[in-house]
């Protein structure tokens, strides 16, 4: 996997889940989601965790990580990465 | 004024005739005239059913009430001599959702009487006494977000729309509580109202014509949506994101404004407005895949606005209710 952009849906899953309360914390974040990026040799597709913002956080904020590490649970040493990108929205809004 | 075709026209033949014509100054022909078209005159005097430059109007006035009288035949530069037509098709009326409607239809204005409101989703049935109909749309649109109490009036129109209590057209019957704890447990912003009877709703959704068919198939990335909803009316998106988990403030019931976190919405590309909270969310098969919530607005990069929804199984399991897929 390494090398590749994007981590197949289980594990990019297992990063939201376990990142999701603490990626809330920075600036400007609205939501979160996952986003298909490409396939691998497998033809697996990949993902990687979306970052939804209402605007891009400036340079002296504090900065989103670029990468999730994540320990597989079936293989503790094994620590995979799953990307995060950061998408700008604007605010949400009930549509009322 | 718009330019209309009728179908009986050679076909080679339109493109030329709508140039021409948009060109052309009917300003004197005042405000009686609503639109111009190209069709064939359906009398005596045009055996051969010639085409004609047809002048719809709201009304057709004798030759001596006009201030403008259609000549018999027009020249069209380069195009030739064409005869007229004078047609009445009275008042030009866009099919708005926001009125008042007896039986009403999914995708109208509804709300409690205490909100703005927005629009009605579907008709769905208790699984428990399936005989027992109701409205379905947000909880926000039906419940003040939670805040209201059991058998509120819902009104269709809705406050926003001008409707008041002699619009009465169902009690508040359900609504699925929010959690504030700050953990992405939330599923749904959906409540119910009624029982109605079918001489207060029916089950088909306004425009499209149809009764949700079911439960739509499973949808992911780049699945095309349609909704019916008041302000939008009938439009399409496309699903960006199916893991969305979003923040959105609501009204707490001990006060105050709290943080709701959302999991498994569905983001889509944009595909609503104000006023479209609580409209159905369909597949192109008509099969039923979600509750409009809500969305975001970036004005000067409309691109990247964005619709989402609640998927309907969850919304339907939170309720304990089922879609009615007959006719009501």
């Amino acid at each position: 996997m390494w090398g590749l952009k994007g981590q197949v849906e289980g594990i990019a899953k297992k990063a939201l889940d376990y990142y999701g309360q603490r990626l809330m914390e920075y600036p400007n974040v609205v939501g979160l989601g996952l986003s298909r990026a490409r396939s691998d040799r497998s033809g697996n597709d990949l993902y990687v965790v979306k970052v939804y913002v209402s605007k891009k956080p400036s340079l002296f904020q504090r900065h989103i990580p670029s990468s999730l590490p994540l320990e597989l649970s079936n293989s503790p040493k094994h620590v995979v990465s799953v990307p995060t990108e950061i998408e700008e929205i604007g605010n949400i809004e009930l549509d009322t | 004024m718009e330019i209309l075709v009728s179908q009986d026209v050679e076909e080679d033949a339109i493109p030329h005739l709508i140039k021409v014509l948009s060109q052309y100054h009917f300003a004197e022909t005042g405000k009686n005239l609503i639109g111009i078209g190209i069709g064939v005159k359906n009398e005596v005097g045009n055996p051969d059913d010639e085409t004609c430059i047809k002048f719809y109007v709201k009304k057709k006035l004798s030759v001596s009430n006009s201030d403008f009288v259609v000549p018999e035949r027009l020249e069209l530069p380069g195009l030739g001599v064409f005869l007229t037509d004078v047609e009445e098709i009275g008042t030009l009326v866009l099919e708005t959702l926001n009125t008042r409607l007896r039986p009403a239809l999914g995708g109208y204005s509804i709300g409690h009487s205490g909100v703005k409101g927005g629009s009605a989703g579907c008709l769905v049935s208790n699984r428990n006494e399936s005989d027992q109909v109701f409205v379905l749309s947000n909880s926000h649109v039906l419940a003040k977000s939670g805040i209201a109490k059991l058998g509120d009036i819902v009104i269709q129109p809705s406050a926003k729309d001008g409707g008041t209590a002699t619009d009465t057209i169902a009690n508040l019957a359900k609504w699925v509580p929010f959690d504030f704890s700050g953990m992405f447990v939330n599923k749904v912003d959906a409540a119910i109202a009624g029982p109605v009877t079918n001489a207060e709703f029916l089950s088909e959704i306004a425009l499209l014509n149809l009764i949700p068919t079911g439960v739509g198939s499973n949808i992911q990335i780049g699945t095309k949506i349609q909704k019916v909803g008041r302000t939008t009316r009938h439009t399409f998106g496309t699903v960006k994101d199916v893991d969305f988990r979003p923040e959105i403030p609501y009204p707490k019931p001990s006060g105050g404004i709290g943080r709701a976190r959302f999991t498994d919405q569905v983001l889509c590309t944009r595909y609503s407005a104000g006023g479209d909270s609580g409209a159905l969310v369909l597949d192109e098969e008509g099969g039923a895949v979600g509750l409009h919530v809500g969305g975001t607005r970036r004005r000067l990069m409309p691109w990247r606005s964005t619709s989402f929804f609640s998927p309907i199984s969850f919304v339907l399991d939170e309720l304990n209710v089922d879609l009615v897929t007959t006719p009501f």
